[in-house]
C-alpha cells in the first residue's frame, strides 16, 4: 500500500469511526414541556395521557385554592390542579392549556399557561436539580435538564399526588 | 328497591353563587316562600355548602322541608330554585378521586352532566349533620 492509500485508508476510518459515534443509539426519554407564569416545567411523557387545549372548567366551593374545580374533557368529569396556586401560592390566571397526567392509582387535569414541546431528551441530560430551588418547587421537581438553552425543572407525578391529595 | 332497578333519578335544582346544585326529589316533604323572619331551625344551605366567606344573598329563597331521615336537618333555606326533572344515571358522574374527601363530607356525591352544564348532587342526609343541630 503506497503512503497515499493509506492515508485514504486512515481518512475513511476516521469517517467512519465518527459516524459510528454519531449513529449510537442514545437512550433517551420522552417529556412534555410546559410553561407556567416565567418558568419552564415538564412531566415525564409516560405520565402524560393528554394534552387538552380548549377545556371547560366549573368553579366548586369547599376545594382547597389549587384544587380549581371541576374539568368536563368531553363528557369526563376529571379534576383539576392550579400548578400555579400549588408552587406560587397565588390566585393563578386562567392557564391556556390542560396536561392530563395518571398513573396506577392518580388521575387529574393539570392547567398550564402554555405546552411548549414534547420531545425526547437524551437520558444523560437529566441532573439533578438546582440546589436553590426552594419551597414546593423544590418539593416537586425530582430532576432538570436544559432544553434550547433554558433549564426545564422535571416534575415528579408521585410527589405531587402526595402533596394534592388530603 | 335494589340497585339494579335504578335507572332514573329525579331532582330538584338551585343554584348558589352561580353553581347548579340537585339533590334527589324524594328528600324533599315540602317547599314554601320564605317569610321575612326566619325561624331558628331554618340552616341556610350556603352554610352546608362550603361557600365559606360568602355573604349570603339569598334572591329568591325558598325553604325546603326535607322528610325525616337520617338527619337532623329537616329545614333549609335554599336559592335560585330552578325545577325539578327526572334524569337517566347514565348522565351522572361519580366525584373525581381526588376531590372526593373534600366534597363527600359536604354531602356532594356526584356530577350531573345535562345540556352542556353541570350540576353538583347533593345529599342533605350525608351533609355535615352536626352543623344542622
Amino acid at each position: 500500500m503506497t503512503a497515499k492509500s493509506e492515508k485514504i485508508v486512515e481518512i475513511i476510518k476516521k469517517t467512519q469511526g465518527l459516524k459510528d459515534v454519531v449513529d449510537v443509539d442514545q437512550e433517551t426519554v420522552k417529556v412534555v414541556i410546559f410553561r407556567l407564569s416565567k418558568n419552564c416545567f415538564a412531566f415525564y411523557g409516560k405520565d402524560v395521557k393528554e394534552i387538552i387545549g380548549q377545556y371547560q372548567l366549573s368553579w366548586v366551593p369547599g376545594l382547597p385554592g389549587y384544587l380549581p374545580g371541576l374539568l368536563n374533557i368531553r363528557g369526563e368529569i376529571e379534576s383539576a390542579i392550579s400548578l400555579q396556586y400549588l408552587l406560587e401560592g397565588a390566585e393563578a390566571a386562567s392557564g391556556g392549556m390542560v396536561v392530563m397526567v395518571a398513573n396506577e392509582k392518580f388521575r387529574t387535569g393539570v392547567i398550564v399557561d402554555e405546552v411548549c414541546d414534547v420531545t425526547d431528551i437524551p437520558f444523560q441530560s437529566i441532573v439533578l436539580p438546582l440546589t436553590t430551588l426552594q419551597g414546593m418547587t423544590n418539593e416537586l421537581v425530582s430532576h432538570g435538564f436544559n432544553h434550547k438553552g433554558e433549564q426545564v425543572l422535571l416534575l415528579d407525578l408521585e410527589k405531587l399526588e402526595s402533596k394534592v391529595r388530603l | 328497591m335494589t340497585s339494579l332497578e335504578i335507572t332514573s333519578i329525579k331532582l330538584l335544582f338551585f343554584s348558589m353563587a352561580g353553581v347548579s346544585f340537585a339533590v334527589d326529589a324524594e328528600q324533599v316533604e315540602s317547599m314554601a316562600a320564605c317569610k321575612p323572619d326566619l325561624d331558628d331551625d331554618v340552616l341556610l344551605v350556603h352554610r352546608l355548602l362550603g361557600f365559606e366567606g360568602l355573604v349570603a344573598d339569598y334572591q329568591n329563597p325558598v325553604i325546603i322541608k326535607l322528610k325525616p331521615q337520617d338527619t337532623d336537618c329537616h329545614r333549609l333555606l335554599i336559592d335560585g330554585l330552578e325545577m325539578i326533572s327526572e334524569h337517566n344515571i347514565s348522565n351522572i358522574s361519580p366525584i373525581p378521586e381526588l376531590l372526593a374527601p373534600f366534597l363527600q363530607k359536604r354531602g356532594i356525591w356526584g356530577v350531573l352532566k345535562c345540556e352542556n352544564r353541570l350540576s353538583l348532587l347533593v345529599d342533605f342526609c350525608r351533609t355535615g349533620q352536626s352543623s344542622c343541630q
